[in-house]
């Protein structure tokens, strides 16, 4: 036996079975039926049970023959980009598309590698015209413009 | 003599000026992310769905379909000059086509793969032409049942020849399944995971899901790899050799055919075409050893069999309503948009959209010939853009097209969860192209299973009653069996492994 270790199938295989468990969890109050006449809950259940199968196999392999470890999760990439967009979610509707989209800019670009101030800011108000032209009056797509 | 007929409709509805624009517009952009690295079709059709809906039917898809053709050109620019693939069909381009531009030869390369993929898209466009009348005479005969057995038989073959484990992809397909379902049960009004959300209740949206997985979750891993692009090749002439012509022509007709069968199967598409062409051209060649040195077949047979692939992929989603691929499962949701129900009654309802569709293809192929010589200067000079400049506007575009599909900041952070989600099935070796044709395919399956079971009074062995849908579940069966089989396992392996 071999130095048990961490590898992509055996959390892949836990997480499949986390999502079969959360879904028969939260699908328990739906009414099963028949199989004649389905209810809303029998889908869900039998795709639950066979993720869950499935986890088990994709897992238990893991376990026993191990698997390809996991690469490293580079979590400032991760959390800037998603922080980007989230910025872009949260200030739309208050602030308006030009300002979002010169917020979701700044704070996306902290996520790479590199980040030079200048270049970041030209790119941030040329995207905010561009999207305003093209979106707001090319496309006539209703964004608010302006702070509320 | 119908055939003529339908094509000549094709082309008066394709040579449309609006819908000429349209195409033109569709393939620029597909050439423009195919050739930049880091974005690919599935995302920019992702960002430009919400879009076309304030187009006419027509020319948004005429626009669609030729981003994702188009991308098939622009790729191959990338590949064969910085070593880069602009699209992931594009990766086995790289391994001669790059080898080659180290020798001089990167205009010849260049010529090659533009002209072999044109050959490929007229031949792939004539091949659509002939093969979905039939094909949707077939489906219009098919019941719940028969829906029902051909998706299983979709996503099985999806799971067949996607690359990495088996039955990871299936449980990715019952993931994806699973985030169909929730939403608002259509038979019995019931809520099914939607946390009490009122803005769930009509279900996860697959461009929210789509640019998630595909769109946020690739920038990231994006952002991982160090940014090191040097254009050392000189272009050269285009004209390729005696020598190489006499060697690319015959391995173009072979891409093609492969290209155009890989393309309609389940699961096939541009990726698998150009895997399977090489490996092919390299398994026939009396010279394999020439090939990864910057040999011309390497380079002509999975041009020509990614354009191919890309095109017939078409026809399942025009005929059947079945996507294959992901590009497809988009397709199919921009036809949604524009309420149209996809599936056999497209051609026969709405023939100058079906047919006008087809034509543009071979007219966008035309005009990519020209975007892709004679302007490669301008790809060129465009791939100096560093991705850093690149990624932020991308962000800019996810966060625009969710926002405005129900000017809904909730499915913007809903997009979001799905990157990260996404970001976590790269690090474990999940592919997420499974997922989303489950996710677009899980509500279509209930649809078709309750309904063939109401038919049926509850009787399960209706699927296996009917001779059409017996068939197509013994083929799945078939299709599963094979893939148990170490032979085939150890084939499908080698087939991916060549890179």
């Amino acid at each position: 036996m071999g130095r048990f270790k961490v590898n992509q199938d055996l959390v892949a295989g836990l997480m499949f079975i986390a999502f079969g468990v959360f879904g028969l969890v939260l699908g328990k109050a739906y009414p099963m039926g028949t199989s004649l006449r389905m209810g809303p809950g029998y889908l869900p259940t039998v795709l639950c049970w066979i993720l869950i199968a499935l986890g088990i196999i994709v897992g238990g392999k893991g376990a026993v023959l191990g698997g390809l470890s996991i690469d490293r999760f580079y979590f400032r990439p991760l959390l800037l980009v998603c922080a980007g967009l989230m910025t872009f979610a949260l200030l739309i509707e208050g602030v308006g598309l030009p300002a979002a989209v010169i917020a979701t800019v700044i704070v996306g670009a902290l996520g790479g590698q590199e980040f030079r101030l200048l270049e970041v800011i030209i790119l941030a108000v040329a995207l905010a015209i561009a999207a305003v032209a093209i979106f707001v009056y090319g496309l006539s797509l209703p964004m608010p413009l302006y702070p509320r | 003599m119908d055939l003529l007929g339908n094509l000549a409709l094709g082309f008066s509805v394709a040579f449309d000026p609006y819908n000429l624009m349209f195409c033109f517009f569709g393939v620029l952009l597909g050439t423009l992310i195919g050739v930049l690295p880091g974005i690919g079709p599935v995302p920019t059709l992702a960002m430009l769905l919400p879009i076309t809906f304030y187009l006419p039917p027509i020319p948004a898809l005429i626009m669609l379909s030729g981003i994702y053709y188009g991308a098939q050109y622009g790729g191959s620019t990338s590949a064969i000059l910085i070593n880069l693939p602009g699209e992931s069909a594009a990766v086995v381009t790289c391994l001669d086509g790059h080898q080659m531009a180290r020798k001089g030869r990167a205009g010849a390369a260049l010529a090659v793969a533009a002209v072999g993929s044109f050959f490929a898209g007229t031949v792939a466009t004539l091949l659509m032409a002939i093969a979905s009348p039939p094909l949707s005479q077939l489906a219009l005969q098919f019941g719940a049942a028969e829906y029902f057995s051909l998706m299983v038989l979709g996503l099985i073959g999806a799971v067949v020849l996607a690359q990495g484990s088996l039955v990871k992809a299936v449980a990715m397909i019952i993931l994806g399944l699973f985030f169909g379902l929730v939403g608002t049960d259509l038979n019995s009004g019931q809520q099914r995971f939607t946390f009490g959300l009122p803005e769930l209740s009509d279900g996860i949206g697959f461009v929210t899901l789509a640019m998630g997985l595909f769109g946020v979750a690739e920038i990231v891993t994006n952002l991982e790899k160090r940014e090191g692009r040097s254009i050392g090749a000189i272009i050269g002439s285009l004209m390729p050799n005696r020598e190489e012509i006499r060697r690319a022509i015959p391995a173009v007709f072979r891409g093609t055919a492969i290209g155009s069968v890989l393309g309609i199967l389940p699961g096939g598409g541009a990726l698998l075409s150009a895997f399977a062409a090489y490996t092919f051209e390299k398994k026939m060649s009396k010279t394999p050893e020439r090939f990864g040195k910057g040999a011309v077949e390497g380079v002509a047979a999975p041009e020509a069999a990614n354009n191919a692939g890309a095109q017939t992929s078409f026809i399942p989603m025009l005929t059947l309503g079945i996507p294959s691929n992901p590009v497809m499962a988009l397709m199919i949701g921009a036809m949604t948009i524009q309420g149209i129900a996809p599936g056999p009654r497209v051609m026969t309802q709405q023939p100058d959209l079906f047919w006008g569709i087809i034509a543009s293809m071979w007219i966008g192929n035309a005009m990519l010939v020209i975007i892709n010589l004679p302007l490669i200067g301008i790809w060129v000079r465009l791939l100096k853009v560093p991705y850093r400049l690149l990624y932020p506007m991308i962000l800019v575009l996810c966060g625009i097209g969710v926002y405005s599909l129900n000017s809904s900041a909730f499915e913007v952070g809903l997009t979001v969860m799905f990157g990260v989600l996404g970001y976590i099935f790269i690090k474990l070796g999940c592919e997420p192209a499974p997922m989303l044709l489950g996710f677009i395919l899980g509500p279509l399956m209930e649809e078709n299973l309750r309904r063939a079971l109401v038919l049926s009074r509850g009787d399960p062995l209706v699927f296996f009653q009917r001779p059409i849908s017996l068939t197509l579940l013994c083929i799945s069966a078939l299709l599963l069996l094979i893939v148990v089989l170490p032979n085939f396992r150890k084939t499908r392996e080698e087939a991916f492994k060549e890179v």
